[in-house]
């Protein structure tokens, strides 16, 4: 377990100096003068140039590069924002992931509820219109565009449930919850097909085996048999896809939070995106990446702790 | 088990009322052509706290008066800062820190300001002449966006040189004198009319040195000044919140504060402004006709704005057959200025917030010619232009791209002037881009044919005709069309010198006549601001100088919620 | 694939799995007429004008007595849209481009994949290990961001730079797959016998193993499809995507979308039309899974 633990750690490596170059060199191909950006269209010519000089975006781009991989790991600094003057992108992007985090882990729960619910349904009454229905509505949630989906729900679902139509009110834990409950049901349903047919597959699976029947002869009720040996059996595959759409959920968050004005990550980015705020924009997406690679060694290591052959057979 | 089960049922109800409120839309719609006045549901319920609520669309970047170069920025600030001059009701000018109007030498470069007494930061600190020495001067450092502001102060070329190769924050500038405690002189290199202007413009408000100097470049995320309002709170991107300033010179302002959300998404504004949580709302596409026609009709407030809306055409790009200075080309020109049915435009299409426009001065802008009519349809008469252009029905003639920035109305805008224009055989084509790309490319002139509109920075004409047609400011100054004819450069530079006012305005219409017969723009439309207010907002009175409901130039001490139900 | 009885190919037992499955058939049915609408559009709304129109059709709209109509009045059986335009007329058009956007997106999607993924499995070695990794990079960015990213590069987002930027970002997927299973089947006896009769490694790889690749390239390329058709939608919500006046089903949606609490229709309809076709092909990604995975229970 150590040993494919530190090859797992090992792999991380070029990925992460991968994204961070790759970044950068999307940055530099994005067109635009930070100077002015930051002193704005008609600001002299000279002043933009000592406003480049002085960041040093006049260096070259290997010279730029080695600067700030250097800044990124030896102090976390990710420099300044080009277009709010003064701010941190540290600064701007802690704000901003705290939101988005929260709206994640709160969908997942959502996409967990619906599709285990959705999944179990559809295997009980195995072959009947609920069947089909309830995988049908699983499928829906993930066929509809987010913002579309989200339009609606401030328009007619907010009114009828009394939720706030937008944004994110974070003085209590329960006005957190009321805030983040439509987003994180509009997103949820993204990732609540797959776990609806997964649950489906491993409750039919667990359906046929013997000691279901074993056990419903014992007398216990059929609630009980079903979660406890259906759901053991489906936890696995389960927690993989949850750990594999983190990433999902976090770009399917870009879309949420400018309909429900989240001020979360991926508004953040691509606001940064629009009015060319280079670091902010590098920032952001090394952010996502980073979050991404480290969700997806967790469920590696977490699958490979709970299955040993994992250890052995991957090349 | 039955918690899952109840969560299946919970989200199936749901989209059962969804689909019953659709029908009911429809019906409502359906209604909406017979006489029956529409009822809309909207809380209207005063914050108990005194809050005043406002939606804003994006976070405002900047907060630092030399910095605030948006709309939105220019909104808060204003309720932050204080500048010596600013507008009466009429947009006539009046004094604010400065005592009374200045006195102005008869060559009209001198002009000499009192102080008002007892004025402070909302430090506590007292202001002085100094202070507006210093604040005038920090306009010129490298870090400013509006220096053309101080340019016609003598000596401010030389410190806005000198400051580009230093850091220095203000740069002396010898036109700016410190002649008492409270007696400020601003000696100009020559005279400049519309200088007097600037001086009402948040960016030469005054600030308190000795905090821009503690927070250096986040001073624009620590904004003090002397204004009714004091930032209390700002999370970039989600809201941002002003408390009132008890010590405010005019009086202590009437609402305890204001409170800014952003909200991206208009629809969702409107939802949260009908559900009581906003105190006004800028109004977008399908909101006008339906409110005015309704029990709601009360909350509709709309007046007209200094705006001009236009598509120019870059008369230097090569290719272009709009393009030059040829009999072809402005026969071409004109002919595309005669396709267009602004009159669709602006009551249908916009729903009554634009009208035609008919020159390049606004109404409510000094020297707007009322005489001149609205340009107007003559598919007939562009078709002969068209022809005499060597062109007939848009034979042989290539098609350009129309460019315009994503925002708001401009895509539906562009495709019905595009079937216009395809209607009498000219061709162009679409091209979108974000405000960012785009802005970049109409100042390099890069696109041959473009979106842009002009908003006032002061009521006067030469704001308009100066940035956008003299020859001397080409590219990013504002002269984006490159539009240059040596007699209009002339009108206008003469107008500078001219003090009396009736003289400059003959100048300056003289140029604009000269400018629309050269048709360099397809002129559109001149607009009107409208928003919705709740009836219990009481004292908020728009100038044209205001953006939707950022409420420029409003009395904000004076603005005050009333009980619910009170008109 | 162990339980192959004699006489049927695995494709062969895939196909009939898949037509046992209702929910699938469902899916091709909707995907069937959607297609058909993108290559006949003029068999459900009669030709407008000239057919000269950027889009194969010139529309006509701005009529005061047809403009902003609800459903059901003469001529427009869905209504008219905020410029007075027929909305069933768009939402047969942008059949065309929700399909192109879907299908060439994936396409390229596939072609990286399919190259890089082959390589990699079929090479081993340190060139795995190379496109391995940057598999991984590119499966670490979230997509929506970077396709933006890549958009905003050219500055001109029209049809190709987009499906060619979907493409770019959708690959990772397909080549992971693709690896997958050249790896496993490198090992098999037929490219081993294969080997022995002296054919070149390329022949074999094109050959032998790609075609045993199919099924689950068909599988997640039928689920990109989808993806790419909300993704089109969701970067014209942002502001990114087509320029107007392309019909293209995201563009309505967002062009409309201050009407829609008054006039619904312009919302729903083309919404319903994003929402059946990426249901259609995702019903029918998930039954060729399920055909192709006999672990799966049906």
């Amino acid at each position: 377990m150590v040993s494919y633990t530190l090859r797992r750690l090992l792999e991380a490596v070029p990925v992460i100096l991968l994204v961070t170059l790759i970044v950068f060199l999307l940055n530099a191909a994005i067109p635009g003068d930070p100077g002015r950006i930051r002193l704005g269209q008609r600001a002299d010519p000279a002043a933009v140039d000592a406003y480049n000089e002085a960041r040093g975006y006049n260096d070259s781009l290997p010279v730029q590069y080695g600067r700030y991989l250097w800044r990124l790991f030896t102090q976390f600094d990710l420099g300044e924002s080009d277009v709010k003057a003064g701010k941190s992108v540290n600064e701007i992007l802690e704000e901003a992931f705290v939101v988005t985090l929260r709206l994640a882990l709160l969908s997942i729960v959502v996409a967990l509820i619906v599709g285990i619910g959705a999944g179990i349904l559809s295997a009980v009454k195995s072959r009947t219109f609920i069947d089909y229905a309830s995988m049908l509505i699983a499928i829906i949630g993930v066929s509809m565009p987010v913002f579309w989906l989200g339009i609606l729900m401030i328009i007619y679902v907010a009114p009828v449930l009394g939720l706030p139509r937008t944004g994110f009110d974070d003085s209590s834990t329960y006005t957190i919850l009321r805030s983040l409950a439509m987003p994180a049901t509009a997103l949820g349903l993204l990732s609540s097909a797959t776990i609806a047919r997964l649950s489906r597959s491993a409750m039919l699976d667990v359906l046929t085996q013997d000691y279901i029947r074993t056990a419903r002869s014992k007398g216990l009720s059929e609630a009980v048999v079903i979660l406890k040996h259906g759901m053991r059996n489906a936890a696995i595959p389960i927690v993989t896809v949850v750990g594999n759409s983190f990433g999902y959920l976090l770009v399917g968050a870009v879309l949420t939070e400018t309909v429900f004005a989240l001020p979360g990550l991926g508004r953040e980015v691509v606001e940064a995106i629009k009015t060319r705020d280079r670091e902010l924009i590098t920032g952001g997406i090394l952010l996502m990446s980073f979050v991404f690679v480290g969700v997806n060694l967790l469920v590696d290591l977490s699958y490979a702790w709970f299955d040993p052959r994992v250890r052995d057979d991957r090349s | 088990m039955s918690n899952v089960l109840l969560r299946t049922g919970l989200s199936l109800s749901c989209l059962g009322v969804l689909s019953v409120t659709l029908i009911c839309g429809c019906t409502a719609r359906m209604d909406s052509d017979s006489d029956v006045v529409r009822q809309i549901t909207s809380v209207s319920a005063p914050h108990p706290d005194g809050i005043f609520r406002v939606p804003l669309m994006t976070n405002p970047p900047d907060l630092d008066p030399i910095l605030v170069s948006d709309t939105t920025s220019d909104g808060v600030a204003s309720k932050i800062f204080n500048t010596l001059l600013d507008y009466d009701p009429q947009l006539q000018l009046e004094p604010c820190l400065a005592t009374a109007m200045p006195e102005i030498s008869a060559d009209g470069t001198q002009y000499n300001f009192t102080i008002r007494e007892g004025v402070r930061f909302s430090n506590g600190r007292e202001i002085t002449a100094t202070d507006f020495k210093y604040s005038l001067q920090r306009l010129a450092s490298v870090r400013s966006k509006r220096s053309n502001l101080i340019e016609p102060i003598r000596g401010a070329s030389e410190a806005i040189e000198s400051a580009r190769s230093s850091s220095v924050d203000a740069p002396e500038i010898s036109g700016i004198e410190v002649l008492g405690e409270r007696q400020l002189q601003i000696t100009l290199e020559k005279p400049h009319a519309p200088f007097i202007y600037h001086l009402a413009m948040v960016n030469t408000a005054v600030v308190p040195r000795e905090l821009v100097e503690e927070h250096g470049h986040s001073f624009s995320r620590n904004p003090t000044g002397t204004g009714p309002f004091i930032l209390e709170e700002w999370r970039e991107g989600t809201s941002l919140s002003l408390r009132a300033n008890p010590d405010y010179f005019e009086g202590s302002p009437k609402l305890a504060a204001i409170h800014y959300r952003v909200i991206p998404e208009p629809l969702a504004q409107l939802e949260e402004y009908k559900a009581g949580n906003f105190e006004v709302l800028a109004v977008t596409q399908g909101v006008y006709p339906k409110w005015s026609n309704s029990n709601r009709a009360n909350e509709v407030l709309s007046w007209p704005s200094l705006v001009v809306q236009y598509y120019g055409f870059n008369l230097e790009k090569e290719g272009s057959p709009y393009a030059g200075d040829s009999a072809s080309a402005r026969k071409l020109r004109e002919a595309v200025n005669l396709s267009v049915d602004r009159k669709f435009l602006g009551e249908v299409l916009l729903e009554g917030r634009f009208f035609p426009a008919n020159g390049i001065l606004p109404p409510g802008i000094l020297g707007h010619n009322s005489e001149r009519p609205a340009f107007t349809l003559d598919r007939e008469r562009a078709g002969q232009l068209l022809a005499e252009a060597g062109y007939p029905n848009g034979e042989g003639l290539p098609s350009v791209d129309l460019w315009f920035n994503t925002q708001g109305d401009n895509a539906k805008i562009a495709q019905a002037v595009q079937e216009d224009l395809k209607k009498v055989g000219i061709p162009i084509g679409l091209k979108m881009l974000d405000w960012g790309a785009f802005i970049e490319a109409t100042d390099s002139g890069e696109p041959p044919f473009f979106r842009l509109g002009w908003v006032a920075d002061y009521p006067d004409p030469e704001n308009f005709l100066a940035f956008l047609f003299h020859s001397k400011n080409k590219g990013p100054n504002g002269n984006v069309s490159f539009y240059g004819h040596p007699q209009v450069d002339s009108l206008i530079d003469q107008s500078y010198a001219v003090t009396d006012m009736d003289e400059r305005i003959r100048l300056l219409r003289q140029a604009e006549s000269k400018i629309v017969a050269d048709s360099p723009w397809l002129f559109l439309l001149f607009g009107r601001e409208t928003i919705l207010k709740k009836p219990y907002v009481k004292n908020f009175n728009p100038t044209g100088m205001c953006d939707d409901v950022q409420g420029n130039h409003v009395r904000w001490h004076l603005v005050e919620l009333g009980k619910p139900g009170a008109q | 694939m162990t339980a192959v009885k004699k006489g049927r190919s695995p494709a062969q037992m895939a196909f009939k799995r898949l037509r046992r499955n209702r929910l699938a058939m469902l899916g091709a049915f909707v995907v069937l007429v959607v297609a058909m609408l993108a290559i006949f559009p003029t068999f459900v709304v009669p030709v407008h004008g000239d057919g000269s129109g950027s889009y194969g059709f010139s529309e006509q709209f701005r009529t005061v007595e047809e403009y902003q109509q609800p459903p059901g009045i003469p001529g427009h059986p869905l209504g008219t849209d905020e410029l007075g335009r027929d909305v069933l007329t768009r939402i047969v058009y942008g059949a065309g481009i929700s399909l192109r956007v879907g299908l060439i997106g994936t396409v390229v999607a596939v072609l990286i994949g399919l190259i890089l993924g082959s390589l990699a499995g079929f090479r081993g070695g340190r060139v795995d290990t190379i496109i391995s990794r940057l598999t991984d990079t590119f499966f670490a960015f979230p997509s929506l961001l970077l396709t933006i990213g890549i958009l905003a590069i050219f500055e001109k987002p029209n049809e190709y730079v987009i499906f060619a930027a979907l493409g770019f970002v959708g690959w990772p997927g397909v080549a992971r797959i693709v690896r997958g299973q050249v790896i496993s089947l490198r090992g098999s006896e037929f490219v081993l016998g294969a080997r022995a009769l002296g054919q070149s490694d390329r022949w074999i790889l094109i050959g032998h193993v790609l075609p045993n690749c199919l099924g689950p390239v068909v599988v997640v390329s039928t689920l990109m499809i989808a993806g790419n058709i909300l993704a089109e939608a969701g970067l014209s919500f942002l502001g990114i995507g087509l320029p107007p006046p392309a019909p293209s089903w995201g563009r309505m949606l967002v062009d409309s979308k201050e009407y829609w609490v008054d006039m619904p229709w312009m919302g729903i309809f083309p919404g319903l039309a994003i929402m059946i076709t990426v249901l259609g092909f995702n019903l029918l990604g998930d039954g060729l899974r399920d055909a192709f995975d006999p672990k799966m229970k049906d």
